[in-house]
């Protein structure tokens, strides 16, 4: 069967015509893919945030937790390995909380955690790890007791989601960068 | 005999290209989406911004709240102690900047109010009327109904009464601990200038206030009692 094509009236497109559709193309693309790219910065950014909070968040609750019945609670600190709080709980057995620094500069935060455990040895460097890729204020201890008042204790951390120096500062509107949270808090015994 | 012509047979002398008109509506409407998708982005991170800076209100929030609990409680609302008692940081508001990493986050302002003490100035049948020490606030309309006042010293002290309502200065109260109603001052009625601690205690209200960078005053606040030490 013969394929009828009648091309008596077709004409050619022009270089102009190419061009302009081209340039359409190009602009409706551009917007596209820079709509798409922005949403997804946003996206990762919020999400790495989000993790960092959760995880002080939930260091602050286990310290509150444990803190809220304990008989005492001391804080050794000045060890190579850094910071470790140990609270006497009511019925006489240990829960430690320690801050160890993996990485060789404490601001490149590398894989310093912060892990949990139930021993009263400052030497036990392992246990449940509550936050990850953790690093000092300043020269601030992590844990402290407040200088005036012995049931205070005094938490810095800046808490990140990447091994990035903590100085890499970024935001939510380039997304991509280093996320932190800055815990600055303290917690009472009574 | 006439043939049809297949389906597949095409014809160009009737296509015709798009128009102009159609090609803007269709420009329009991707613009229009993408610029959804934009906005959908931009409100995303503001949101985030708002959580991130409650986030910090709340931990700061929660510190102001620890160092209230372990405060001394004779030395609570003192306004004569020195610069340096560890009690005198409530007597004002402080300011507090979260990171310095993040300039551009907004200064939380943490501020210290006390409640429910004071001394009596009058006291009759079923009413108190109360003096308030420097510092110490007056009461909201009701807020203290459903608590209990102690009364700790002078004529009529280490009494208790449930407060069946109040006004800014002056209690309601029964002997009745549950329901019911007994006006009568269980162990005599106090005397003025006698010390009294609603729920045998001091209350401090921490609040935390910020503008955030959206321009809005948010704050958080939270009561705390310090118990009277027996």
């Amino acid at each position: 069967m013969n394929q009828i094509v009648n091309v008596n009236d077709r004409r050619a497109v022009t270089l102009i015509e190419v061009l302009v559709a081209s340039a359409l193309m190009v602009l409706l693309t551009g917007i596209v893919v820079v709509s798409m790219i922005v949403h997804a910065r946003t996206a990762y950014a919020n999400l790495n945030q989000e993790r960092v909070t959760e995880s002080a968040r939930r260091l602050i609750q286990n310290i509150s937790a444990d803190m809220a019945d304990s008989q005492s609670f001391q804080v050794q600190t000045g060890s190579s390995n850094g910071d470790t709080l140990t609270i006497l709980k009511p019925d006489n057995t240990f829960v430690s909380y320690r801050y160890v620094q993996a990485a060789s500069y404490p601001n490149s935060i590398g894989e310093n955690v912060i892990v949990k455990n139930l021993q009263s040895s400052p030497a036990v460097t392992t246990g449940t790890v509550i936050c990850r890729l953790v690093s000092p204020v300043g020269k601030l201890p992590v844990f402290a007791k407040d200088s005036q008042v012995s049931t205070l204790l005094n938490i810095h951390a800046r808490l990140g989601d990447r091994s990035n120096p903590s100085t890499n500062v970024d935001d939510l509107w380039t997304g991509r960068g280093f996320q932190s949270f800055l815990l600055n808090t303290s917690v009472a015994r009574r | 005999m006439a043939h049809a012509v297949p389906r597949q047979q095409t014809c160009m002398t009737s296509a015709r290209g798009v128009t102009l008109l159609e090609v803007v509506i269709a420009i329009a409407i991707i613009a229009a989406v993408s610029i959804g998708m934009y906005a959908s982005s931009v409100y995303t991170a503001r949101q985030n911004e708002d959580n991130l800076e409650r986030e910090y209100a709340v931990q700061i929030l929660e510190m102001g709240v620890a160092k209230a609990r372990v405060a001394d409680f004779t030395k609570i609302a003192d306004t004569t102690l020195t610069s340096t008692a560890y009690e005198n940081q409530f007597n004002s508001s402080t300011n507090v900047n979260v990171d310095s990493l993040s300039p551009d986050f907004p200064t939380y302002k943490l501020a210290y109010k006390f409640t429910g003490w004071g001394t009596v100035n009058s006291a009759s049948a079923g009413n108190l009327t109360a003096d308030f020490p420097a510092n110490v606030s007056k009461w909201e309309p009701n807020e203290w109904t459903g608590h209990f006042v102690v009364v700790a010293t002078g004529s009529g002290g280490n009494q208790m009464m449930r407060i069946t309502k109040n006004t800014a200065q002056k209690l309601t109260v029964t002997n009745k601990l549950g329901s019911g109603s007994s006006s009568t001052w269980l162990s005599g009625t106090p005397t003025s200038g006698a010390e009294f601690y609603i729920d045998n205690g001091k209350f401090v209200d921490v609040t935390v206030s910020w503008t955030s960078r959206q321009g809005i005053t948010e704050n958080l606040s939270e009561r705390v009692l310090v118990p009277r030490p027996i």
